[in-house]
């Protein structure tokens, strides 16, 4: 039965070999984009159905990620080709996309420039393969880790340790990083939207006329997005018991709003919206924290609500609550940079 | 050859060819992608570091039972560093591509060449 999942395994990989192949030696855009999608389409469902014989019990799960495998790369292949077709023009006529190896190579020219960047990649490859070299692998754990293991089920009710570190041990630390997604979101407001004086504002893309979607993309839209959705929430609610929490969720929620923005070429995103509802939830979570000094140990301590039964969905405290609001703080600021990309 | 320095190995190499594409490369969209390379060879690095022989997620399910965690699971602190790597990343590439297409409004090509006025 291992043999029979390892020979899949492989043949999978071969297949993914050459779609890495086919994206390095395929003249243009449109074959890159098919060596792509069909070589990696089959190269997945191929190792997801080994890993089904390695594990049965498995294949339920397998098969959604196959179904979703499936779904979503002919369609991004789709979007992509008539991306590239709006841009480059057709097929027929399109010329090679970007410069030969030998054009680059002569416009490169500097060999003293080459030369040192030769040597620090070499240099640099030394003492990597010295790093790996000396590697050995760890038998047990650290003592910080072993007390975080430790300490996790046993004072937070979290099974899921990560989460325990990232949403109450290390909370400060999320909330930091929540901001820097928040400061990109704003940034981009500024780099790309209105207010560029002196600069021609439409780029090669914008002058393309946008064209509606096609069948393909809107019906697999359809199907598409209310699973995505479902998932995305899956993943966030079961943060504090399995693998997943709100950075996870929120970017399967983005996903969901990417293909929405794909399907529905006039769609607008509400970015007003987005962002009293992104406030809100980062309110929420300074409330949550400020509430962890008055009722336990500190800010943002998880502590602040009953920890329950362990592993049962309400549990764990607050950590299943901090971990919605981040969800839906990292959902909407994923979209609202997304949306500025495409503005 | 434990899993984890194949890992720790494919990390480096990947580290390694996104500074050789950063290097080499004229196209700021290819140097974009040699950073966004550069970044996922660091969390190949940071994942492979937190291995422990024979250990499995740290999450405790009926696969990995209570009372094993100390001597079964991997290191959490660098998977959770990870995710904070990735949210970061994400924040820096995107933050590159808006320059990307600023550069290109100003002066109508992604080549490194073009910018050279703006140089040390």
């Amino acid at each position: 039965m291992e043999l029979i999942g390892s020979v899949v395994v492989f043949i999978g990989a071969v297949f993914l070999f050459s779609a890495g192949l086919g994206m390095l030696r395929m003249p243009d855009a449109f074959t890159r984009i098919q060596a792509g999608t069909k070589a990696s389409t089959l190269g997945n469902t191929l190792i997801l159905l080994g890993v089904a014989f390695y594990h049965p019990d498995w294949s339920l799960k397998l098969l959604i990620i196959a179904y979703f495998v499936l779904m979503t790369n002919p369609i991004s292949s789709h979007a992509l080709a008539r991306a590239a077709n709006a841009v480059l023009g057709p097929a027929a006529q399109s010329p090679v996309a970007h410069p030969s190896g030998a054009d680059l190579r002569k416009r490169s020219g500097n060999v003293v420039r080459r030369v040192a960047a030769i040597l620090l990649v070499v240099l640099l490859g030394i003492i990597f393969a010295t790093i790996a070299a000396n590697y050995s692998e760890r038998t047990s754990l650290p003592e910080l880790a072993a007390a975080y293991v430790d300490l996790v089920p046993r004072e937070l009710g979290a099974p899921n340790i990560i989460t325990g570190i990232l949403l109450t041990y290390r909370a400060f630390d999320t909330l930091g990083e929540v901001a820097v997604l928040f400061m990109v979101a704003a940034g981009l407001g500024l780099l790309l939207g209105g207010g560029s004086k002196g600069l021609d504002r439409a780029p090669a893309w914008e002058s393309v006329k946008a064209t509606p979607s096609t069948e393909i993309v809107k019906n697999g839209a359809e199907i598409l997005v209310p699973l995505i959705a479902i998932f995305a929430v899956y993943i966030v609610m079961h943060g504090h018991l399995g693998p997943g929490g709100g950075f996870q969720g929120g970017a399967a929620m983005a996903c969901c709003v990417l293909l929405l923005l794909l399907a529905k070429s006039n769609y607008r995103i509400k970015l007003a919206h987005l962002s009293i509802i992104e406030s809100l939830a980062g309110l929420l979570i300074v409330l949550v924290g400020i509430a962890g000094i008055i009722l336990a140990g500190g800010f943002l301590d998880s502590r602040v609500l009953p920890l329950g039964e362990f592993g049962a969905f309400f549990s764990a405290g607050a950590i299943p609550v901090l971990s919605i609001l981040l969800g839906v703080k990292v959902g909407c600021e994923l979209s609202v940079i997304i949306e500025r990309f495409r503005a | 050859m434990t899993i984890s320095s194949l890992v720790l190995s494919t990390g480096l190499v990947l580290v390694l060819i996104g500074i050789w594409g950063i290097l080499t490369h004229r196209d700021i969209l290819r140097v974009i992608i040699g950073f966004a390379l550069m970044g996922t060879g660091s969390h190949l690095v940071i994942i492979a570091i937190g291995y422990v022989g024979n250990g499995t997620a740290p999450i405790i399910d009926e696969s990995l039972v209570l009372a094993e965690a100390p001597t079964r699971s991997v290191d959490p602190i660098p998977s959770a560093l990870a995710v904070t790597a990735i949210v970061i990343g994400f924040a820096v590439t995107a933050v590159m591509l808006a320059y990307a297409i600023r550069l290109y409004q100003a002066k109508k090509t992604l080549s490194i060449d073009a910018f050279t006025e703006s140089k040390w």
